[in-house]
């Protein structure tokens, strides 16, 4: 009878620690699992914050880069969309952080105000109309140790405020305006003296355009030949400190024109 | 007879005391809460990468990116940064540490945050 007891003793605490057994092991897979889907979700987050702090930089890295080329020389009129455009489309940026590579492109965009989610470039985030707009296309692919891997293709646009296109068309109206202004005009003699108000007349109209449209207009002029008179005169548009990621600067525009005077006819002695 | 269902008994016992502490769930969940916890850091830290603006951080002197992150720490998460090898600071030993790099044209940042464990 007491050996009875014994075994039924055994058995049913066996079947105890069964049941806690198996209710730990419940829990265990349980907290397991729920480790293991916190530390993908870790790792897709980190891949994804990793993955806006190198658009950021590349984005500030292109606008930086463009900076510094228009403000390190002074572009002329008629070719600056399309050169500072060449510029901004050759710009190519390969990264390798926090485990994640990334591969950048951009191209220069036209289209009005539209924002952009790639908020840590502000106030240059978005594209804006009227100003250099660059869209940045990212590859960016990344694995970890755990299998956890990351593709993410998308395009951010961002914006350098420099009104390119607008100073521009501006430029080239100015010149030709001026020419316009001078060419074939009458003149009694080709110096300074006759040559100089009639410039400065000229450029007025021109100048006060510019100002209206928030540029400054400066025309400089040389008396190129007397024989047949003609000056050469340069207009030079400036667009001052435009605020850019390096600092502000400025945004200098020149072209060249020449104009050609008509000498009136000498007086005869009655 | 009744020494072999003792020792059966014990044997049972042991092995099942020793399956529930090699089988215990609480480091997966202290894992778990640290992963979370993280989570919550990499967020602060991505906040601050937002507010203070990335070209602002490409140029500002690296004292004032350095007084930022010490402004923006609170009780809960502590921020850092590493510029060009120079660290503002230092993580005290053991936390983990999460950061975001910017390798901007001129500078590397490192920014860093760490959960102090309060708040």
């Amino acid at each position: 009878m007491v050996y009875r007891r014994g075994v039924g003793a055994t058995i049913a605490s066996s079947m105890v620690f069964s049941i806690i057994l198996i209710s730990n092991f419940a829990v265990f897979y349980a907290s397991e699992s729920r480790e293991t889907s916190y530390t993908q979700a870790n790792v897709e987050d980190s891949f994804y914050d990793q993955g806006v702090a190198i658009e950021s930089a590349a984005g500030i890295n292109s606008l930086t880069r463009l900076q510094y080329f228009i403000s390190a020389r002074s572009l002329i009129c008629g070719s600056a969309v399309a050169e500072v455009g060449e510029v901004a489309e050759g710009t190519v940026e390969a990264d390798s952080s926090g485990g994640l590579n990334s591969y950048m492109t951009a191209r220069t965009v036209t289209s009005g105000s539209v924002t952009d989610n790639l908020t840590a470039v502000a106030p240059y985030s978005g594209a804006l109309s009227g100003a250099l707009d660059l869209a940045l296309t990212f590859r960016l692919e990344g694995e970890n140790s755990l299998g956890v891997s990351y593709h993410r293709n998308e395009t951010h646009l961002v914006n350098l405020p420099v009104r390119i296109a607008s100073a521009a068309g501006t430029c080239l109206a100015a010149v030709a305006d001026i020419r316009e202004a001078l060419d074939g005009m009458v003149v009694e003699n080709c110096t300074s003296d006759v040559i100089a108000p009639l410039v400065e007349a000229a450029e007025r109209g021109p100048m006060l355009t510019a100002l209206t449209a928030g540029f400054t207009l400066d025309v400089s002029y040389r008396i190129a030949g007397t024989a047949v008179c003609a000056v050469y005169f340069e207009a030079t548009l400036i667009q001052s400190a435009v605020s850019g990621p390096a600092g502000p600067f400025n945004l200098v525009l020149q072209q060249g024109g020449f104009a050609t005077f008509r000498r009136s006819p000498p007086q005869q002695q009655a | 007879m009744r020494y072999l269902d003792l020792a059966i008994a014990t044997m049972i016992g042991m092995s099942s005391v020793t399956a529930l502490v090699v089988l215990s769930p609480s480091p997966f969940d202290a894992a778990a809460d640290r992963q979370a916890s993280n989570l919550v850091v990499r967020d602060d830290l991505l906040g601050y990468l937002r507010g203070q603006g990335a070209a602002w951080l490409s140029s500002a002197p690296p004292q004032e990116v350095c007084q930022s992150l010490d402004r923006a720490s609170n009780p809960a998460v502590s921020f850092d940064a590493v510029i060009d090898n120079d660290p503002c600071g230092v993580a005290p030993y053991g936390v983990m540490v999460v950061n975001l790099t910017l390798a901007f044209s001129d500078r590397t940042v490192i920014l860093e945050a760490w959960s102090t464990g309060e708040g």
